[in-house]
């Protein structure tokens, strides 16, 4: 069994973006942040490898938004694949709470637990509809 | 020769974009919504992703708009596009193991771990036109989904798995070789280092996953049908999701989503060494930005090709690589459209020239001089 | 702070481009930029700054020792560029008085016959730069390609060593380093490989 969605970035960066907002909202009415570099695009070299010989190679570059932030003092990175400035600038200060020198708001500890749950059953959902075509192909001398 | 440049007709060249403009919409249809390209044309999309080398979806529907649907130009915009933007990082290596996988097939094994999975194909479809698709509304599309909503049955969903390759099984047997031991296993990237041949395997994997989809098709089918030996085995195809992570400027390692990739696994045999006459069996790699099955098995066969030494086209790197090269070749191709008013002029001069010396010197060898020309079309007296 | 956020990576990078664009293009021509209120620490003049932070990117890499750790965090920092060994870096930025600074100008790369533009480009710190004697320091007479006949620059603050060295290294077109100078009143000339330097006042 495959422990999907336990990484914090996979909720933030796959979760609905209107429920971050409204999130991130509300943390920002309670702490101090400062937007350091404003979300922009960039690109990520995406480096893979053939499964054998392991000879690594790149396979295509992917777009990304990143933008970084600083809340109570403490830097937070966000980074995305697409062209999301809203979200970036959601996971730089979800970034910069959960991985400051204070625990972590219990609001947004609660977000992350609502938002894993829910993804980790829609992913497990559409898992089970592509079930559904797996297949037993029998030769044609057996019944 | 030189190339002799022209210049002017700026108001001619401005009204033929108004004008590809105006057969764009012309015809007064509801404008397609970039949402409506990125849900009904996922394959296209995939497509232009792959071959533009940027993953992009929203990008590829914006293009593909702009385009009219041209696969080869919009392809062509996604790298320009790419080529302005500055690349801040660089990802771990993939790790297609833990591919949230919506399809998954192996054509060597009939029971391989974790089960074959047909997913979403249209290989087992006869390729029949749905005409129901003619007046498909919205209602249409809220009972099937429904439907399909259905027929899930909740109460024992299984988990997601993480599913072992096929290429383990023969593995663990001993049975896979890599294809020589002392290849050239430097990693360049051709987007900051131009080619040379013979390039390192890690130049062509990454110069075939940025190919264009019929030109390595054709080439890998050529290999098939015996220009060039291949008899090569869908060891596993698998198409799905995989996590993408960089580090971020404090070095910690950060998930940013995940992209769909599609990923080949050709096995075949390698040549027989006369210290050891076993005829093991080896890989061809392919794999590519979204589900794009065509290309990863080309690329996959086209690995191998390469690699197997011989002189058919499948089998000369150069070949293979240069020409499968889609925004290259379009561009060659296209760029013949354009003048070439004094190159042309001056091969004509050249042909002129040699045509009167050789009347002069037929005249000087005695041959007679310029024959009457023949009456043609007299009626007979 | 080492973090800039007063610059604007499209904006100002494409202006100040642009400067050191035409200052490149015509050798001893004097160009100023414009001002942009960056905070680089002490050993980082600002308009050395400015060209950092317009031609740096993830893609090359630099050399700043000379300048102290605080100078190369920044660039590293606003830029995304590496630090690298004198032997691998694409720009060097020191000070035009450094004598030092001979010996990275003698490990610098060139570039290779099929990619010369893989050369090293230097940016050296100078107090004044200018176009009359009455500023102190070495008149340089510059011709080549970009310049009319001939031009005329008078540099404060540049060790005249230097541009011995760098003489030395230049002889081997299409090989060779670029070199721009910047000076306190946030000026720039440069002298690409191609130009010819005499030190006409020694």
């Amino acid at each position: 069994m495959q422990a999907i969605h336990q990484d914090n970035d996979s909720v933030l960066t796959e979760c609905e973006l209107p429920a971050l907002k409204r999130l991130v909202e509300s943390l920002e009415t309670r702490h101090h942040i400062q937007v350091i570099k404003n979300p922009g695009i960039c690109l990520t070299m995406v480096r893979a490898e053939d499964s054998l010989e392991k000879q690594e190679f790149f396979l295509g570059e992917a777009l990304t938004t990143e933008c970084e932030v600083s809340v109570d003092g403490r830097p937070g990175y966000g980074l995305c694949l697409g062209e999301e400035p809203i979200r970036s600038y959601c996971v730089a200060v979800c970034d910069a709470l959960l991985h400051g020198e204070s625990a972590a708001p219990a609001e947004l500890l609660a977000f992350l637990e609502e938002h894993r749950a829910l993804l980790i059953a829609r992913d497990t959902e559409e898992f089970n509809h592509i079930l559904r075509s797996h297949v037993d192909f029998k030769l044609m001398e057996q019944d | 020769m030189g190339y002799v440049a022209i210049k002017g007709g700026e108001d001619a060249i401005a009204n033929a974009n108004e004008l590809v403009e105006f057969y764009r919409i012309k015809a007064r249809t509801k404008p397609i919504e970039l949402a409506q390209i990125l849900g009904q044309f996922r394959l296209l999309i995939d497509k232009i992703m792959g071959e533009g080398s940027l993953y992009a979806p929203e990008h590829a529907a914006l293009v593909l708009k702009q385009n009219e649907g041209d696969v080869f130009e919009s392809a062509f915009m996604l790298r320009a596009y790419r080529a302005t933007l500055q690349r801040r990082y660089y990802s771990e290596k993939l790790a297609t193991r833990e591919m949230f996988v919506r399809r998954r097939i192996s054509s060597a094994f009939r029971e391989i771990p974790g089960g074959q999975i047909l997913g979403p194909t249209r290989d087992y479809s006869q390729r029949l036109l749905d005409a129901r698709l003619v007046t498909e509304t919205m209602g249409d599309i809220d009972a099937f989904l429904g439907e399909f909503e259905a027929k899930l049955d909740r109460s024992s969903l299984h988990g997601v798995p993480t599913l072992s390759k096929v290429i383990d099984l023969l593995q663990s047997e001993g049975l896979l070789r890599e294809v020589e031991a002392d290849t050239n296993r430097r990693v360049v990237d051709i987007t900051r280092e131009a080619v040379k041949f013979p390039a390192p395997r890690s130049a062509a994997l990454q110069m075939l996953a940025r190919a264009e989809t019929g030109g390595i098709m054709s080439l890998a089918y050529s290999a098939q049908r015996g220009f060039g030996s291949a008899h090569a085995t869908v060891g596993e195809l698998r198409v799905g999701e995989v996590p993408v992570r960089v580090r971020d400027a404090r070095g910690r390692v950060r998930l940013i989503g995940r992209i769909r990739v599609t990923e080949a696994e050709m096995i075949s045999k390698i040549k027989t060494q006369k210290k050891d006459p076993v005829p093991y069996l080896s890989l061809g790699y392919g794999l590519c930005f979204g589900q794009n099955e065509t290309k990863a098995i080309s690329m996959g066969i086209l690995d191998r090709t390469m690699r197997s030494g011989g002189d058919a086209p499948c089998q000369t790197q150069e070949f293979v690589l240069y020409h499968t090269e889609g925004i290259e070749s379009y561009g060659f191709t296209n760029h013949l459209k354009l003048p070439h008013y004094v190159t042309f002029q001056s091969g004509l001069n050249n042909l002129r020239q040699a045509v009167e010396r050789k009347e002069k010197n037929r005249g000087n060898l005695g041959f007679g001089s310029k024959p009457a020309p023949q009456k043609i079309n007299q009626p007979a007296s | 702070m080492l973090r800039e956020t007063v610059y604007n990576e499209i904006f100002d990078s494409q202006r100040h481009f642009r400067t050191i664009l035409d200052s490149m293009s015509r050798p001893g021509k004097l160009n100023r930029f414009a001002p942009i209120p960056l905070t680089p620490p002490a050993g980082l003049a600002k308009p050395a700054a400015y060209v950092g932070l317009a031609l740096l990117n993830a893609d090359v890499s630099f050399h700043a020792e000379l300048l102290g750790p605080e100078a190369v965090a920044y660039l590293r920092v606003n830029t995304h560029a590496q630090a690298a060994a004198p032997g691998l870096a694409d720009f060097f930025f020191v000070r035009g008085s450094d004598g030092g600074a001979a010996a990275l100008i003698a490990e610098a790369k060139l570039g290779l016959p099929a990619y010369p533009e893989t050369g090293a480009t230097f940016v050296f710190q100078v107090s004044r730069l200018g176009k009359s004697s009455n500023i102190g320091g070495l008149q340089l007479e510059l011709t080549g390609p970009g310049i009319e006949t001939r031009e005329i620059i008078f540099v404060e603050g540049l060790n005249p060593d230097l541009i011995t060295a760098i003489k030395t290294r230049n002889v081997e077109f299409p090989l060779g380093l670029d070199a721009m100078f910047v000076s306190e009143d946030e000026s720039i000339m440069c002298l690409p490989r191609t130009t010819r330097v005499l030190v006409t006042n020694l």
